[in-house]
């Protein structure tokens, strides 16, 4: 504690157990982990210092934004340090002419699309926690949202990173370096998604994109999640990709409409909300074969916004969906699976059948155009026996979407969550690539131990250094 | 190619990578020449899904005929219709060409891939699908990597619809203020184009721009630009364009990258885009040498093939 306090402000530390405990979960609570100690640099330099200090130390390191991701990623599992980037929140440069930003990556998605806006930009990954994910915390999971549909995810918007690996060097990357060299580039494409084991992304370079000069936000209404399901290939199949997609079952849509007053159907068995942007007759001429591709689905309505505050309404239910889901069940498991999207009607069905099987409500919030379906398995966390159940569950959701020849995350990372089923997506070479990439940047494997692969090899899977002390011991 | 690439690396000898031999330069007299143009056919298209997957070696060509028929077209366009370049070299010299989306460029459209390390072990990286996070951005890595990583020898990517309507307009203009005018209007277009490019030839400043999209918009969109001096021409500028490069002219194009924060080297080696400043740089569509690979890629280099087999030199620079 005292050679970290040595390199950083003292307000920086937090070592007091209860100080810990507040960083104990993310967004997936169902894993605790409390780090030892909790450090918040403010800056490139304290990063290096304190990663000099846990390499010193052989101490374990976890990167953490603003503790918003959904698997397990920002916990720390194994103990160590756990380096919270909220204090490093400054918009380092915006050029509205050329459409870049440049921002440390405690900054909240939402401020960025704030001040971009000024400016008549966005940021496009907009996940339905951005009014509190960070940048870094997008960079480390290649966060999407619903309107990567047209404009992709963070990876598409990532020009150049900073990174500060585990031995406390400084990699300038992409067009954050100073020289212009393909390597260089790939090196920062590569880090996008890296979950935190790569090292400690300190900047990020963006693009930004400008703001459409017309959007139309449609709501359609369909009898089940079958028949949404179909609706939405019939979407995607009709020449047009939309900004978003969007699916919500009956369950998601009464919770949506008790807390939220969105002005959702309630007697809907599921509904869709589709967006149209770009330019004005770009969208009118859009409009016409998308509607008819919903009502060709047998909506019982559909229909489009009249005007920006019921827009903004109907945005509001959906990413408030589940934290009004939150108020109606004790706790609730969300997956982030990913199926073709001519299969999203089957995969529907089958993760109703799962749930029903198992004995569990289940609610449904997808961004359907792209496949990524988010089941939530609700759940009474009081009870161990419903928790098991709900996790049985959950992996048979996620083996079939794999069956289906999807993913097994679209947006949440594989974190701790899900690496025990990294084999059943990637074979052995695949995954022996995966891991000598990881040494490459970490070769101690200390950079967030416990997340992306499985529990193998007793030391490499701590994150030690051979004979370094278990992360506990250093204190 | 696994044997192939385990008796290389025994032999410890090198083996340069190609597909049709249309973007690589002849292999060094002690290299394999390894051709990967037998790996050739689309092995699956999923229309409704917009994704397909071919062999590395199908010429593109092919691969256009497939999409053709259900309305698709490969989101790239590096060749002209005459260059027989596979899809497998699309993505292995990230031959984005002048009219990739913003964003949706080489890296952005491939989704999932097979590779051979130099090690022999052949790897299924990303996956079959629109959107997916599990497993490290390695499809990213690859592009652009010119077989100096891994011989990819099947690509899954995202494929589009083609589009309702596409105007090819051009402009001449004698003086460059006057294109530059062109090139903003141009780029405020509420309906992005799908390729604006710049070029200064023979004395005089010509600008390229392609909308595509609805009938009513792209018409809309020509009408505006009509006040700048742009009118329809032959689609196949813009193919010629790609074919012949820029040569020591000024060239835009969709940016590989952007630098906002530093000042900007007229440099005719440098592909860089500068449109509202009216700064231009030389179109370079050859693999770009700079400064060498530093110790991090160089372990990363080394995750994918340790023994050196893949012949280094392009892409992502020598060893």
């Amino acid at each position: 504690m005292s050679r970290l306090r040595a390199v950083v402000p003292t307000d920086a530390v937090r070592a007091l157990p209860d100080e810990r405990r507040v960083y104990a979960s993310d967004g997936q609570m169902l894993h605790p982990g409390v780090p030892d100690v909790v450090v918040l640099p403010r800056t490139t330099a304290e990063v290096v210092a304190v990663l000099r200090v846990a390499a010193e130390l052989g101490a374990p390191v976890v990167p953490r934004g603003a503790g918003t991701g959904l698997s397990g990623g920002a916990v720390a599992s194994h103990g160590g340090v756990l380096l919270g980037t909220s204090r490093m929140r400054g918009i380092l440069a915006l050029d509205p002419v050329e459409r870049r930003a440049r921002v440390q990556p405690g900054v909240v998605n939402a401020d960025l699309g704030r001040a971009a806006a000024r400016h008549g930009l966005r940021f496009a990954p907009d996940p339905s926690s951005q009014a509190a994910c960070t940048v870094g915390g997008n960079v480390a999971e290649n966060s999407g949202g619903p309107h990567t549909l047209r404009l992709g995810v963070t990876a598409h918007h990532v020009t150049g990173v900073v990174l500060v690996t585990s031995d406390a060097e400084i990699h300038r990357l992409g067009n954050c370096g100073d020289d212009d060299a393909p390597w260089s580039d790939a090196l920062a494409a590569l880090v996008v998604g890296s979950e935190g084991l790569f090292g400690v992304v300190t900047e990020i370079d963006v693009r930004l994109v400008p703001e459409p000069e017309c959007v139309r936000t449609f709501l359609a209404s369909y009898v089940s999640v079958e028949a949404a399901g179909r609706a939405v290939a019939a979407v995607m199949a009709c020449g047009t990709v939309p900004a978003a997609v969007e699916l919500m079952d009956a369950l998601a849509v009464r919770a949506v409409e008790s807390h939220a007053r969105a002005g959702f159907p309630q007697d809907a068995g599921a509904v869709l909300l589709v967006e149209l942007e770009g330019g004005r007759e770009e969208v009118e001429a859009e409009e016409v074969p998308v509607l008819a591709a919903l009502r060709s689905a047998g909506a019982l309505e559909a229909r489009r916004a009249v005007d920006d505050a019921e827009r903004a309404r109907m945005w509001k239910g959906r990413k408030e969906a589940l934290g009004a889901l939150g108020k109606i069940c004790r706790a609730y498991y969300t997956h982030d699976g990913v199926v073709p999207v001519s299969r999203v009607p089957e995969a529907l069905a089958a993760m109703s059948a799962i749930a029903a099987r198992h004995g569990l409500r289940l609610a449904s919030v997808s961004h359907a155009g792209d496949g990524n379906l988010h089941p939530l398995l609700l759940f009474d966390r009081a009870d161990a026996e419903e928790l098991a159940r709900g996790a049985a569950a959950g992996r048979e959701i996620l083996e079939m979407c794999l069956a289906l020849g999807g993913s097994l995350t679209g947006e949440h990372g594989v974190g701790s969550e899900k690496r025990e089923l990294l084999a059943a997506q990637f074979d052995a070479p695949t995954r022996g690539l995966f891991e000598r990439l990881r040494e490459a940047f970490d070769p101690g494997r200390r950079m967030n131990p416990g997340k992306v692969f499985p529990d193998g090899a007793a030391c490499g899977e701590t994150g030690l250094a051979a004979g370094a002390k278990p992360a506990r011991g250093w204190l | 190619m696994v044997e192939c690439v385990r008796d290389a690396a025994a032999g410890r000898r090198r083996i340069r990578v190609r597909g049709a031999g249309t973007v690589a330069r002849p292999p060094s007299p002690e290299a394999i020449d390894l051709s990967l143009a037998g790996l050739s056919g689309l092995h699956d298209l999923r229309p409704g899904d917009l994704v397909a997957t071919a062999d590395a070696g199908t010429p593109l060509e092919h691969l256009a005929g497939a999409l053709g028929a259900h309305g698709l077209r490969f989101p790239l366009r590096p060749p002209d219709p005459a260059w027989r370049g596979t899809v497998g070299a699309v993505f292995a010299a990230a031959a984005d060409g002048l009219a990739a989306r913003e964003g949706w460029r080489a890296g952005d459209v491939l989704l999932g891939a097979r590779a051979v390390l130099g090690t022999g072990e052949a790897v299924a990286v990303g996956a079959g699908v629109l959107k997916s996070v599990a497993g490290f951005e390695v499809c990213r890595l690859l592009t652009g990597s010119r077989g100096t990583l891994a011989a990819i020898t099947r690509v899954t990517f995202r494929v589009e619809a083609v589009p309702p309507a596409s105007r090819t307009l051009l402009g001449t203009f004698a003086e460059a203020q006057d294109a530059r005018r062109a090139i903003r209007a141009a780029d405020a277009l509420p309906m992005a184009p799908r390729a604006l490019v710049g070029r200064a030839q023979a004395g005089d400043h010509r600008v390229l721009v392609l909308l595509e999209g609805p009938g009513a918009a792209v018409d809309a969109a020509a009408t505006r630009l009509a006040d700048h001096g742009l009118a329809d021409c032959d689609p196949e500028v813009l193919a010629a364009w790609t074919r012949e490069g820029c040569g020591d002219g000024w060239c835009t194009g969709p940016s590989s990258r952007g630098d906002p924060f530093a000042t900007r080297r007229p440099d005719a080696s440098d592909y860089r885009v500068d449109v509202l400043r009216g700064r231009f740089a030389a179109h370079v569509p050859q693999s770009r040498s700079s400064a060498p690979p530093n110790a991090l890629f160089e372990r990363v280099r080394a995750a994918f093939d340790p023994g050196g087999v893949y012949e280094a030199g392009r892409g992502y620079g020598a060893r």
